[in-house]
């Protein structure tokens, strides 16, 4: 039996961030081969659901699907069914058709080629259709940010497990999967009350975090963050910091948003996801929807 | 699914060691990675003053370092171990190129940047120094694992574009 490596960690610059894959378990070669798939796969899924490239699926769709139903890869479709599972579960306050006002404060470029979207288009004017095709009601932005980097992780994760890895890491800049029989340790980089730091433990689960305060613009006067409440389309505070532990990574990445926009009237979506959040707003923390 | 929240006073907890750099593989690691079974010759270079205007110009990325590590490969291609200047850290990567000049593959070799700016701060740090409370979490239980870091990696992207522009200026014709 040939003996088992020491752990095998690399990182790549990707989604915008650095995504680093840690595989214990595995022979360093059985080790690398499924680590430069995972790689892969992260990167075919960033293609597809960047709101910047206009030959990604997002881009086909914000520029044409109000026209006609377009065919889009399984990735996007399975994304796009989870953003509006989150939808339907939060009322809104996870949108994925908040691009607009995202354009309208500087987060996003406004894309050049895509109609401007219809006043008070959103997640209800988008239709999921057989056979991976999409089509919406009326002009709108689609932007799966909120929620692409987290399936991401997942199906990295899917690969690794699936080529045998027993321990692994999956790390999109913060938002993470764990999985194997060792608990991990996760530091919230979150504003600390004084004199105490936040330390995760996690095994077998997902998380990620969510804060605007170090993304804050001016709009006409007032500071805006980059997370919107799609129920109200007005700025998420930019004074929460929330982590979400959650079983997969795309649903504690979009849960994150929940959080922001609901705080603690979020507990009813996470339960339902099995998910639990960490808060940290005015110096202290709130645990909401805690495991009993 | 398993997860539990703890508070912990500053004093006893260690974010790994943030003076040493977390090296995930060697420059010779990458090669063999990037280029498996090829041989890679050493072809190192330095930038003249009008070839780093040129690279800068066309980059618009600073050259802080005219001494080029590269390597031709036997079976095409180039290898490049070069630094990026990150948000607090230079960040050590390898870029490999496919015998056309475009990137065929990046890997980061060290890395430094993943703690937060406040983790960078020299008197945040030394809260960390030599304490040992006995608490559950003590200084040999490092921290990797960050979340909720603003992590951007336009750093490497920038200095990728710098690598492309040095080489259409100065290694293509080599």
């Amino acid at each position: 039996m040939p003996l088992l490596s020491p752990l095998i960690e690399r990182v790549k610059p990707l989604l915008g961030t650095f995504v680093r894959i840690r595989v214990g378990g595995l022979p360093a070669s059985q080790a690398n081969a499924a680590i430069d798939n995972a790689f892969a796969i992260i990167a075919d899924i960033h293609r597809l659901m960047s709101f910047q490239e206009s030959g990604s699926d997002v881009s086909r769709l914000n520029r044409s699907a109000h026209r006609t139903s377009m065919r889009v890869h399984t990735h996007t479709y399975t994304v796009l069914s989870h953003a509006m599972d989150l939808a339907t579960a939060s009322g809104g306050g996870f949108d994925p058709t908040v691009a607009a006002k995202l354009a309208t404060w500087g987060f996003l470029p406004r894309p050049d080629d895509a109609p401007y979207p219809a006043d008070e288009a959103c997640w209800t004017d988008i239709a999921l259709l057989p056979n991976n095709q999409i089509v919406f009601a009326r002009p709108l932005w689609i932007d799966l940010s909120g929620i692409a980097k987290g399936y991401a992780v997942d199906c990295a994760a899917t690969h690794l497990l699936e080529a045998g890895a027993p321990q692994i890491i999956v790390d999109a800049g913060g938002d993470m999967r764990v999985a194997g029989s060792a608990a991990e340790r996760v530091f919230l980089a979150a504003p600390p009350p004084a004199g105490h730091r936040a330390v995760l433990e996690i095994e077998n689960a997902a998380v990620a975090s969510s804060c605007g305060r170090n993304a804050v613009r001016h709009w006409q006067g007032r500071p805006v963050g980059p997370h919107v409440d799609g129920r109200t389309r007005q700025p998420c505070s930019t004074t929460r910091f929330v982590s979400v532990v959650a079983p997969r990574c795309h649903q504690a990445d979009a849960l994150t948003k929940v959080v922001l926009a609901r705080g603690a009237a979020s507990e009813t979506i996470l339960r339902s996801y099995g998910a639990q959040a960490y808060l940290h707003e005015h110096g202290r923390w709130t645990t909401i929807a805690e495991a009993a | 699914m398993k997860a539990s929240f703890l508070l912990v006073p500053a004093a006893t907890l260690a974010i790994i060691s943030p003076a040493h750099a977390k090296v995930f593989m060697s420059i010779e690691q990458a090669q063999q990675l990037m280029f498996p079974g090829a041989t890679l010759t050493a072809q190192p270079m330095t930038l003249t003053d009008a070839q780093a205007k040129a690279v800068e110009s066309a980059s618009n990325a600073n050259v802080l370092n005219r001494n080029l590590s590269i390597w031709r490969v036997s079976t095409g291609g180039w290898f490049i171990a070069d630094e990026v200047v990150g948000k607090h850290e230079f960040i050590p990567i390898a870029v490999g190129l496919d015998a056309s000049g475009a990137v065929k593959d990046i890997e980061i070799l060290e890395y430094r940047e993943a703690y937060g700016s406040e983790v960078r701060n020299p008197q945040w740090r030394a809260q960390f120094t030599g304490k040992r409370n006995g608490a559950k979490l003590t200084l040999t239980d490092d921290i990797q694992n960050i979340s909720g870091a603003t992590l951007s990696s336009k750093h490497i992207t920038d200095g990728v574009r710098r690598l492309l522009a040095t080489y259409a200026i100065a290694i293509a014709s080599h």
